[in-house]
């Protein structure tokens, strides 16, 4: 089946208009996810496609079969009635939709998009992506200027089958700060930079692309000297990732 | 090509390798990363040498007895592509196929949608694609998903790609009794990918074409 995701584009949580008028909705299909849910999903899942199907799917809405006289039109039982979706099959088909709305949002080709994640437990961004043109103009057109934009952007993922909030995103951005944390010793100059895509995966498809940036050069130094105050094993707690924000556009 | 960006493309490689399951070929680029990783400072695509040392580690851990190699009759190699085959039940075969050479990403999509448009039993959906671009001037890949069927002797093969040049061909083999040797299903897989890659099979997993970091 071919869902359509409405993509929103935020400049951290401040929503922006999306860069552009025709690529808003991304229509993702189980064979998309069947073909790479296995490469850019963390999990081991067979069948990703069919999985995709039934977890994207509204209760009452039922797989376009080619037809076949005497099939009904919606030959699957509705076993998600009774049974709670997993987690871990929801995560995949999230990490695979933010790989995928990637390059189709930001331009990226295959040489420009790695899936970094071997091990769940270290600390790694889900996706590295290379500065390409169109990340350029897309930043441009919601308003990112006045920085020298690094040459390689962190991604992360985050998905719930139901809707998707504030408070999912800001997990996300810990993660984000947590690399942040690490790099301000030998890599200032991508400190500040990242991407959190959410996904809700129903009932209504979403998808929210939040860029984060320093709100400035001056706003990127202070935010690596906070990082230098923390010590070297912190927490993020909610505090400190309010004063982590407010470095942040 | 930058040699950060050569490296990254090296490491994408690695990844669609380890996908499927090419372990040798999947050890040969890692290695490759390694040699050049001390000529580079540790800028944020550090993050790359990290994940290819855990990819590494995974590979050479206890779980992976390195004596085992993937046999060449499982291994199909075309001029762009790699593709491994596995038996996943009495009668299920599947082989995953994934771009080798990247810069032939946007050859692989054209065919791919050339054959679905002949061959699919479904309309491809390329019309959502065609207006990608978001702006003036600006050339966007389109890389609709597609697939389709092929009927050969006693094996029905699905082939579905999608995303990142990743190939998936699922087989079923419908004869009672499951194939003598395995040649007798990886014609068919090998016909299927050649038919993708028109360019001239490589005989020799050795003799691929590959770009080397330097």
């Amino acid at each position: 089946m071919d869902f359509k995701f409405t993509q929103n584009m935020l400049l951290g949580f401040s929503p922006r208009t999306w860069p552009g008028s025709s690529a808003q909705e991304l229509s993702v299909s189980s064979t998309a996810l069947e073909a790479a849910g296995s490469y850019a999903g963390s999990s081991h899942i067979f069948e990703m496609g069919r999985h995709y199907d039934a977890y994207v799917a509204d209760e009452f809405e039922a797989p376009e079969f080619l037809e076949i006289a005497g099939f009904p039109s919606s030959p699957f039982p509705k076993q998600l009635l009774e049974k709670a979706r997993s987690a871990g099959v929801t995560g995949n088909i999230g990490e695979t939709l933010t790989g995928i709305a990637a390059i189709e949002t930001f331009g990226c080709n295959a040489a420009d998009i790695a899936h970094l994640v071997v091990r769940s437990k270290i600390k790694t961004p889900d996706f590295l992506i290379r500065k390409t043109d169109t990340l350029e103009l897309v930043l441009q057109a919601i308003g990112v200027t006045g920085l020298n934009l690094p040459d390689w952007w962190l991604v992360e993922s985050k998905s719930r089958s139901g809707a998707i909030n504030d408070s999912d995103i800001e997990q996300g951005l810990i993660q984000l700060i947590t690399l942040w944390f690490e790099l301000k010793d030998y890599s200032a100059q991508d400190v500040g930079f990242g991407i959190v895509v959410g996904t809700a995966l129903r009932p209504d498809r979403e998808i929210y692309i939040h860029v984060f940036t320093p709100k400035n050069k001056t706003q990127q130094q202070a935010l690596v000297n906070y990082l230098s105050t923390l010590g070297l094993e912190p927490k993020f707690t909610k505090s400190v990732v309010a004063q982590i924000r407010t470095y942040l556009s | 090509m930058p040699l950060g960006q050569q490296i990254l493309a090296s490491f994408s490689r690695a990844r669609y390798a380890a996908w499927a399951d090419d372990v040798e070929h999947c050890r040969q680029l890692l290695a490759e990363i390694r040699n050049v990783s001390s000529k580079l400072d540790n800028g944020a695509y550090g993050l790359i040498f990290r994940a290819a040392n855990q990819l590494s580690e995974r590979l050479t851990g206890p779980d992976n007895d390195q004596s085992v190699a993937l046999s060449d009759s499982r291994l199909i190699i075309t001029r762009h592509l790699r593709a491994v085959i596995h038996r996943i039940a009495d009668f299920e075969f599947e082989v995953r196929a994934y771009l080798d050479d990247l810069s032939w990403e946007e050859s692989l999509y054209k065919r791919v949608t050339s054959i679905a448009a002949e061959r699919s039993a479904r309309p491809i959906d390329v019309a959502q694609k065609q207006d990608a671009s978001t702006f003036e001037g600006e050339k966007r890949l389109r890389r609709p998903s597609a697939s389709w069927r092929m009927v050969d002797r006693d094996l029905v093969c699905d082939i579905l790609v999608g995303p990142f040049g990743l190939i998936k061909m699922k087989g079923t083999w419908i004869s009672i009794k499951p194939p003598r040797q395995i040649d007798q299903v990886r014609a068919t897989f090998e016909m299927a990918l050649n038919e993708i890659d028109l360019d001239v099979r490589i005989s020799s997993p050795s003799s691929a074409a590959n770009t080397h970091l330097t």
